[in-house]
Parts: structure tokens; C-alpha cells; sequence
């Protein structure tokens, strides 16, 4: 146990899932409250497509590591992608659902096809897709590490007035708070965050571990910033215990953390169900061995 | 004297719109509408469903873009930084999200404004005070969800005074409102207007707020038919106990209206 700890490899493993495990329920927060959980894979999927194009200017540039744009690639795409996504919603130009359909079939037919046009196969995508957390380089640990500050510092700092745009969009409006600008924040937090997560969890689950955190904490909380604050640690548990026990047992860490969360929220959610009915069943039984005695002033 | 004001004041009014256009989805929803709400004046901008009463209190907040016409607040147009003078209670409909958050965190959003993106210190012991002013301190930690109507539109009244504001606006405060609540509402309200504070609301009818409205503003798709004295209801419609929302199946009615409005001369 102690020499894994020691092991390089896994230290850059751990630290970046409880950098991802923190920071990607931030994020999810966010798009919860606008309902928008599935924007996160929209995002993802444009990603892809901009993991394929750095591929391809890798391939036309010569580069000796042809993924060495792979991200820079997927990075400029997400953002591109959440800009757009945001703009289409803020001006209506289609319904939410309908956005988010034509970000998934666009980026990864983009993606199967820059691919293709690179030389390379649907299999080099793999990695992307899924994740690939046992290559993770102290490089990709430094990305990481300065791209979680970034959305601590905007995401948890400016929370007080993310909350009140996404919450009521008209109240903050006449307030004078910029809501066009938070709104476009928080599409670009979505952005960094993806990419950020793409390396652990991939970006078709990268949603998982962004909005699964806050479903658990939702059962539990009442309070905005509590449901942010327990998600962040419902997500760091995860995304540790999901890569600690892919040391021991030959399994896609992504996956598994994916699975975790989703198992985690099964538990929450029928432990929080059997304690709301027997508690009900409490008080029923508490009422009918002491009957509602009329009590002044009522009324037939 | 503007001509929208017939009451000849002495004191230049709060808020001023003039010949205001608002356009939703391709179509004209107001064409032209003048108002004005002075200090220490409430103003109830009544209307049937559909005359445009919603829409021109979103564009008097900033909320809906003005095609034509000006707004104007305290003698300035209203941009960003006219914003901190006005306290707005939406209809409670728009409000609320995916995730639950506590009446003292939805009170202290009340305090955030143009240039103000971080709470101040002291956001806790204000929206505390504001709640208290409502008598709901004691929800202050309850899901805002999961609160009553009454409760959830002090919770929102709460949240514009926190404010401090010199303009108060609301939609529809009444709707779904139980009679406790309406009695705190109503002299939460009283109080702030004699404090010189501008007040606007939305009604569709004056019911236990009559006392409060000084005069009225009057919409029939998107126009003004009518200034002055609010309209008292006619008819069955003046009934206690009259149910307005499913009375229109047995009872003859002129289109679109559910009072006798007089029409400005």
C-alpha cells in the first residue's frame, strides 16, 4: 500500500481525481439549477471534434506526437462550442434539447471524420472518449491543477451572483448584476471543466461526474452553497475511490467512477425514501392514538 | 406638467416612461405607453390577461429591451446604474431552479447590483433583518420550494427591500396569497410608500390592496385606455366570494375585460 503511494504514477492519479472530483460539481451545480444537466455532454461532444482537429493539424504540421494539439484542440472547441450553445439559448434561436442534439451528432461526426482525414482510426478517439487516466504525464497534472484554480476561484468565488442569475434570470436583470456576461461564465466554466475532466472520465461521461455529485447532495441538502459544498465531496470520494480500486482490479477507471456515483445516488436516494416513510408512518401512528382535539375558533 | 401626470405634483416622479414599445417574438406586445409613478404614490397598472401589464413592468426593470420610447428613473435613463434604486418582485412563477436553495439565500441575492458581483459582510444580519420585516425569519433556513404561496412571495418581497430601494415594483403580488400574508403584504407596503418610497404594481384586481393605490393605469392590448381614479369592479364581479377565474361560463361579459373601465376622454 505504502509503495503505491509512493509510486509516481499514482500520485499523479490521485491528485488529479480529487482535483476533478472537486471541481466538477462546481460546475454542475450550476447547471443543474438552470436545468441544464445535459449541456455538459453537448460541450464534450464539440470537444471531440476539437481532440480530432489538433489530431489533424498534429498530422499536417508533422509534429512527432501527432496528439501533442489533442487538447489544446479540444480546449479551443469546448469554449467555442459553450459560447455558441449560450448564445443560441440566450437569443432563442432553439429550444434547449434541440441545441444540445445537434452538439452531440455534430461533434462526434466531426470527430469520426477529422480523424479519418488525419490518417489516424476511430481507436485513437478511444482514449478521449473514455478517458485514459493511467497516461496521465506531470504536465497534464500541471493543466490540471492551474485549470481547477481557475474554476475555483471564478466558480465558488463568484457563487453569491451565479446563484442569483441562475436561479431568477428576470430579479437579476433589475438588479443591474451583467447577466448575459455571468450566463456566458458559466458556459465557459462548463468548457474548462470538460477539458479538464476529459483525461479521467472522457468526454461521453464527463457529465456524470459533473452532475451525479449534486444529485446525491441534493437528496441531503436544503441550502444552495451546502448542496455545492457536499457535491464537491461526494465528488472527490468517487473519482479517489473509483482510481484506488482500479490499482487493485483491472477496470476503466472512468467507468467505474461513473458506476460509483450513479450506485451511490441509488442508496442516498432509497435510504432518504425509507426515512421520509417511516417517519410518516411515525407520525400517522402518533396521530391516531391521540386524536385532533378541536382546538378554539375552528369551524365545522 | 407632463401630460401623463393629472394630478399636478410637486415633486418630479420616480419613474417616467414615455411612448414605450416593446416587441416579443415578431410582434408588437406595447404600442406606445406613457406612465408615471411619483414618490410616496402607489400606482396599480391594471389590465386583462394579455393587455401588456407584465411586459411593461419587465421593461420599466430592465428585464425586456425597449424597441422605442424612454424610461426614465428619477430624471435619468434607466441603465445599469439606475438599477440599485429599484426593488423588484417578479410573479413568483419565474423564480426557482433545479437545485433548492433557503429563503436567506434567496434574500441575500437582493443585496448583489452593478458593480456589486461579492455579498457585503453583512448580508446574513440584513437579509435576516428583511425577513423579519416580513415576519418570516423564522423560514430562513427552510427550502424556499417548499413554502407556501404567501410565504414564498414575502420571501420575494423580502428579498426587494433588502434593497433599501426608492421604487418599488410588483407583479401580481396578490396571486395565490393567503389572507395572512396578504394583511403583512399590504401593510409592509403602506409603510414603505409613506416612507416616500414610489411604488407600481401589477393587479388584476385591487381587491385588499384598494387602500394602498392612489390611481391607476389602465391596458387593453398594449394601449392605455385609461389614468385616474382606480376602477372600483362592476357587476357580479364586485361579489365577495366571487370566483373570477371560472365565473365566465354562465356570465355574459364584454371580451377581454373583467371591469367596467372608464374610458379616458
Amino acid at each position: 500500500m505504502i509503495d503505491l503511494l509512493t509510486d509516481p504514477l499514482v500520485q499523479r492519479m490521485m491528485i488529479v481525481a480529487i482535483l476533478v472530483g472537486a471541481t466538477a460539481p462546481v460546475v454542475g451545480t450550476y447547471l443543474v439549477q438552470r436545468r441544464m444537466s445535459l449541456l455538459g455532454d453537448g460541450i464534450g461532444h464539440v470537444a471531440l471534434a476539437g481532440v480530432a482537429a489538433g489530431w489533424l493539424a498534429g498530422s499536417w504540421a508533422d509534429l512527432a506526437q501527432q496528439d501533442a494539439l489533442a487538447i489544446p484542440g479540444a480546449i479551443v472547441f469546448a469554449i467555442v462550442g459553450a459560447v455558441v450553445i449560450e448564445r443560441m439559448r440566450a437569443r432563442g434561436i432553439a429550444a434547449a434539447d434541440v441545441i444540445m442534439a445537434i452538439m452531440f451528432y455534430g461533434g462526434i461526426a466531426t470527430g469520426v471524420l477529422l480523424i479519418s482525414a488525419a490518417g489516424g482510426s476511430n481507436a485513437n478517439l478511444m482514449g478521449y472518449l473514455f478517458g485514459s487516466i493511467s497516461t496521465v504525464s506531470w504536465t497534464d497534472v500541471w493543466v490540471t491543477v492551474a485549470l481547477s484554480i481557475a474554476i475555483l476561484v471564478v466558480g465558488v468565488g463568484l457563487r453569491a451572483s451565479l446563484f442569483a442569475v441562475t436561479h431568477d434570470q428576470e430579479f437579476a436583470h433589475s438588479v443591474g448584476l451583467p447577466v448575459g456576461a455571468l450566463n456566458m461564465v458559466v458556459a465557459v466554466l462548463a468548457a474548462v471543466t470538460i477539458t479538464a475532466s476529459m483525461r479521467v472520465v472522457g468526454v461521453l461521461l464527463v457529465s456524470g461526474v459533473m452532475i451525479l455529485p449534486v444529485a446525491v447532495s441534493q437528496i441531503v441538502t436544503r441550502s444552495f452553497s451546502r448542496t455545492m459544498a457536499v457535491a464537491m465531496g461526494v465528488g472527490v470520494a468517487i473519482c479517489v475511490a473509483g482510481v484506488a480500486i482500479t490499482l487493485f482490479h483491472d477496470l476503466q477507471p472512468g467507468a467505474l467512477i461513473v458506476v460509483l456515483g450513479v450506485v451511490l445516488y441509488a442508496v442516498v436516494a432509497s435510504s432518504a425514501g425509507l426515512v421520509r416513510s417511516r417517519r410518516r408512518r411515525r407520525d400517522h401512528a402518533v396521530a391516531e392514538e391521540r386524536p385532533l382535539e378541536p382546538t378554539e375558533g375552528a369551524t365545522a | 406638467m407632463t401630460a401623463a401626470d393629472p394630478f399636478h405634483h410637486d415633486t418630479p416622479p420616480a419613474i417616467t416612461a414615455r411612448a414605450v414599445r416593446v416587441r416579443l417574438g415578431g410582434h408588437e406586445i406595447l404600442h406606445g405607453v406613457d406612465l408615471d409613478a411619483f414618490p410616496g404614490e402607489a400606482v396599480a397598472i391594471m389590465g386583462g390577461n394579455g393587455s401588456g401589464k407584465s411586459t411593461l413592468v419587465r421593461a420599466l426593470v430592465g428585464a425586456l429591451p425597449v424597441s422605442a420610447g424612454s424610461i426614465e428613473v428619477f430624471g435619468r435613463p434607466r441603465s445599469r446604474a439606475t438599477a440599485s434604486r429599484i426593488g423588484y418582485v417578479p410573479q413568483r412563477a419565474s423564480a426557482g431552479g433545479g437545485v433548492t436553495a433557503t429563503a436567506r439565500e434567496v434574500v441575500r441575492s437582493g443585496l448583489l447590483g452593478t458593480g456589486q458581483l461579492l455579498l457585503p459582510r453583512d448580508a446574513k444580519a440584513r437579509a435576516m433583518d428583511a425577513l423579519d420585516h416580513l415576519g418570516v425569519a423564522h423560514l430562513a433556513t427552510r427550502d424556499v420550494a417548499s413554502l407556501s404561496g404567501g410565504e414564498q412571495q414575502r420571501v420575494l418581497i423580502a428579498r426587494a427591500l433588502v434593497r433599501d430601494p426608492d421604487v418599488l415594483i410588483l407583479d401580481e403580488p396578490m396571486a395565490g396569497v393567503d389572507v395572512p400574508s396578504q394583511e403583512a403584504l399590504s401593510a409592509a407596503l403602506t409603510e414603505r410608500r409613506d416612507a416616500g418610497a414610489s411604488i407600481i404594481l401589477v393587479l388584476h384586481e385591487l381587491g385588499p390592496l384598494a387602500p394602498l393605490v392612489h390611481h391607476a393605469v389602465v391596458l387593453d392590448q398594449g394601449c392605455v385606455t385609461h389614468i385616474g381614479e382606480p376602477p372600483r369592479a362592476l357587476g357580479v364581479h364586485a361579489l365577495p366570494g366571487h370566483d373570477h377565474e371560472h365565473a365566465h361560463a354562465d356570465v355574459a361579459e364584454p371580451e377581454g375585460s373583467t371591469f367596467a373601465w372608464e374610458v379616458r376622454p
